[in-house]
């Protein structure tokens, strides 16, 4: 039931590369993470030689970085995002390669101050080639007891440093080498990011002034080279987003506005989702989705299928016991002892059963408790 | 026939069961075919069995060069074997083919990996069980697919269908040359090449839903619905029906549900029975991927639209949720809305006699839930189209349109391999050599392999435009029969 499709780089092509189609023939391993802040999360999966020559293997090292992921189900795209890093096994030794933000800037910009306190910032300088393939992923670098020609020299170093995903050896040198039948077969992680992480490529540069939180939040995303806005409820909580004294990354600043809610208490979530869509909606207050046992199942008590299953959901656990309501009026289902607010889910395919993982809070708050579920395949 | 078991790579054979070499017949060949385990959605795992090789020269005087001529095959079959899995460049695979002395049909099986194992001494006199002259026996490891298929493949038939913005293909009819022809075999049959094309230079074809359904499991196939009709519904809030000529002409004919808000914010729009398209309930139940036809009126108007699904005595506020999706095509177009089972209750736990009469899935209710976000546009609405996904299916989309062009034809062809891996092609003929250039890939998405169920069966085609659906737009579906299946089996194939 569950496809994987790979395509070109945004900034280079829509056209698809790679049907992973009979999933579970060809790739290991295969799981990926939804957070009810932040959307399509993160994954991963392997290769090995069991379905490619070991040339196939390198060639997917070499060429597939930043490509474009889409895992649809039965039609309906469930995920997607971008290859953000890859590693690669010959033996012992291990190669890998990143578009992780801490490592890949091609926008690079230094903020100092001089012996004195007097603060100026260079100019931006960017790798265009390096952009014009990936995407533009900028960086603010602060230091202070500069002069400005030290900085310019430094803004220059990064750029020669990070402005491609070169890779490189990881792990140390090697300390056996073998041939022959000793020799371990190729192996190949994949590892994906949600294009949430490509809000965090670009920063807030001007103040936002004070607004509603949905229009912040609207303003935030249209900076962004890869997610548009998709459906942006309305949130008339004023707030702001300032730009000094550093400026904030696109999703840092969504994020603080989602978490903070709306007057009242009242809980939101957001994330990017189909189509690398915004979607900024209040959280449910009422449960959709129930556990019997160890079934997952929809409002009507039809099973669901694992992977169409998103975070920001409360769950009636039929289970669980009754506890002790808090007094008052209040019947929300929130205040329900048998519900909890599911987080996060992280959908693991698998050979004869697929599983979801959905994490809540507990009763320490920050403690995460996560409920595994298993289906067989429905179709 | 006689009996056959052998391997075979590219028209060369090697016979297992040859005298003179192996002597399996005389000395028995230990090797009992493993079964594959039916696993539900997918191929089952490759099986593992053994085969023991009595080299002797007991009965036909072969030689110990002939022996070693043997393994040394053996060895590059299996290496190829590997190769073939493995490499996308490598296009001939390894079978096993086996039939029994008094079986009337042959059957063959993919060869993944084989490796040989010697039981005997090397050197010395009558070496090892059933060897003469110090030869070695074998036992030959061999990696399978876990399903039999038949050495011969069986054409589609040609089928030419009217326009329709959703047609039922009938793959077990007769062709042009191909006899009518229900699927045989104990599993589903592979679908290894699979053709659509325009049928003009005013066609286009962008993308393709399919889904099959069979008798076996869905019962009389005539009576499933594959448009669903809108204006066979109930209007809702701003609705009403107008006439359009490119609308689907079924249910009331070229009619097309109209939304001019009134409400702009989310209403109940229209709702949608099954008992308002069909009476056969029992023959319309299943899994589908639901497909809206819409378009909006003008350019800059984003609607969001939602299903939600129950029966009709429902309150609205109990009806299940389906996704949100977001919409603006000027043009009638498709978009994917969910995943849905009919009927919603589970056929296990209440009979259907009884205690319910079959009339209840009547009731099956699609209300279709929208409010306009931006722009002035008006909401139009033509049909549902549901593509079965409880057996089997095949999306592919993402690919440049295809017309008919200056006499050369481009064609969508997909494919699946024994092993299996799936791809769809957009393939170029040449009008006078009849030549094939690749064009482009194309994103596949696939059900159960896009198998064949076993017996009758029909496929639900859904085709379009890459980014519009035109109701005049035909296609021809298998041209002249060249599209091709092969039937398969978990043991025996017998007279079938």
């Amino acid at each position: 039931m569950i496809n994987l499709n790979l395509f070109a780089r945004l900034k280079q092509s829509q056209s698809a590369r790679l049907s992973l189609a009979s999933l579970f023939e060809v790739v290991t391993d295969y799981k990926r993470k939804t957070a009810d802040i932040g959307g399509y999360w993160t994954g991963s999966f392997g290769l090995n030689q069991e379905y490619f020559t070991m040339d196939s293997l390198e060639e997917f090292y070499n060429t597939m970085l930043g490509c474009r992921l889409s895992e649809d189900t039965a039609g309906i795209q469930t995920w997607e995002g971008q290859i953000i890093e890859m590693r690669i096994q010959r033996n012992s030794q291990k190669w890998a390669q990143t578009l992780d933000r801490r490592r890949f800037q091609n926008r690079y910009n230094v903020w100092f101050s001089d012996n004195v306190g007097s603060r100026g910032e260079t100019d931006w300088a960017e790798n265009t080639s390096s952009s014009a393939i990936f995407g533009r992923s900028e960086n603010i670098e602060s230091i202070s007891g500069s002069t400005p020609e030290l900085a310019t020299a430094l803004r220059d170093k990064r750029l020669v440093e990070r402005a491609w995903p070169r890779s490189r050896q990881v792990g140390g040198a090697a300390t056996e080498f073998h041939t022959g039948a000793l020799q371990k077969p190729v192996e190949l992680e994949v590892y994906l990011a949600g294009y949430w992480a490509t809000l965090n490529w670009r920063y807030q540069l001007e103040n936002i002034d004070t607004t509603t939180a949905s229009a912040a939040i609207s303003t935030l995303i249209g900076n962004s080279e890869f997610v548009t806005a998709g459906r942006i409820e309305s949130n008339s909580t004023p707030a702001s987003v300032k730009a000094e004294p550093l400026p904030p990354q696109l999703g840092d600043g969504a994020r603080k506005i989602i978490e903070a809610g709306q007057t009242g208490g009242i809980e939101w979530k957001g994330g990017v989702y189909a189509g690398r869509r915004f979607v900024y909606e209040p959280a449910p207050t009422s449960w959709t989705y129930q556990l019997r046992g160890d079934l997952l199942l929809d409002s009507s008590g039809s099973p669901v299928l694992l992977s169409q299953v998103e975070p920001g959901f409360l769950l009636l656990n039929t289970d669980a016991p009754a506890g002790w309501r808090r007094p008052g009026t209040s019947t929300g289902d929130r205040d329900d002892s048998r519900v909890a607010y599911v987080q996060e889910v992280e959908f693991i395919a698998g050979k004869d059963a697929n599983k979801l993982v959905m994490s809540f809070r507990g009763i320490e708050g920050g403690e995460v408790i996560a409920r595994q579920i298993r289906e067989g395949h429905i179709g | 026939m006689a009996q056959v078991f052998k391997l075979r790579r590219g028209g060369v054979d090697l016979k297992l069961d040859e005298k003179g070499k192996w002597n399996v017949d005389a000395e028995g060949d230990g090797w009992m075919p493993r079964i594959a385990q039916y696993v539900e959605g997918r191929e089952p795992d490759p099986v593992v069995e053994t085969i023991i090789l009595n080299a002797s020269q007991q009965v036909g005087g072969g030689t110990q060069n002939d022996i070693a001529a043997g393994t040394i095959l053996l060895e590059k079959e299996g290496r190829d074997g590997v190769r073939y899995i493995q490499d996308r460049t490598e296009e001939t695979p390894v079978w096993m083919h086996d039939s029994l002395a008094n079986e009337t049909g042959e059957r063959r099986a993919l060869v993944r990996r084989m490796a040989l194992e010697q039981l005997s001494d090397q050197h010395g006199p009558g070496n090892g069980k059933g060897s003469m002259l110090g030869v070695p026996n074998f036992k030959l490891g061999v990696v399978r697919n876990g399903l039999w298929e038949s050495v011969a493949a069986r054409n589609f038939p040609q089928a030419s269908p009217s326009a329709a913005i959703s047609v039922i293909y009938d793959y077990t009819a007769a062709g042009a040359v191909v006899p009518a022809h229900d699927v045989v075999g104990g599993a589903p049959a592979r679908n290894a090449t699979f053709v659509i094309e325009p049928s003009s230079d005013q066609d286009e074809l962008g993308r393709v839903w399919i889904g099959t359904r069979s008798s076996r499991k869905h019962g009389t196939l005539a009576n499933f619905v594959n448009i669903w009709e809108l204006e066979l519904g109930t209007l809702g809030t701003d609705a009403a029906l107008a006439a359009d000529a490119t609308a689907s002409p079924g249910g009331g004919g070229n009619t097309k549900v109209v939304v001019t808000p009134g409400t702009t914010g989310w209403a109940k729009r229209h709702t949608i029975k099954l008992s308002d398209v069909t009476s056969n309930f029992a023959d319309n139940l299943g899994f589908f991927l639901n497909l809206l036809r819409f378009q909006v009126s003008a350019a800059s108007t984003t609607w969001e639209i939602q299903f939600r699904y129950g029966y009709e005595a429902m309150a609205d506020d109990d009806f299940v949720h389906g996704r949100i999706v977001e919409i603006g095509n000027t043009t009638w177009d498709y978009i994917e809305m969910d995943n849905r089972a009919i009927p919603i209750r589970d056929l296990r736990i209440l009979p259907p006699s009884g205690v319910v009469s079959g009339e209840a899935d009547g009731g099956y209710t699609v209300q279709i839930w929208g409010r306009r976000t931006s722009g002035a546009g008006n909401l139009e609405l033509d049909a549902i189209c549901p593509i079965p996904l409880d057996e089997s299916w095949l999306i592919s989309k993402d690919f440049s349109a295809i017309a008919v062009a200056e006499g050369d034809s481009d064609v969508w062809v997909f494919g699946s391999s024994p092993h299996p891996m799936y791809q769809a092609l957009v393939y170029e003929i040449d009008s006078g050599t009849a030549a094939l250039t690749f064009q482009e890939t194309t994103a596949l998405g696939i059900g159960n392999g896009a198998t064949l169920p076993v017996g009758d069966g029909r496929m639900v085609i859904v085709y379009a435009r890459e980014a519009s659906s035109d109701i005049t737009d035909t296609v021809i579906i298998n041209s002249a029969d060249v599209g091709f299946y092969y039937e398969r089996w978990y043991t025996l194939r017998g007279a079938e």
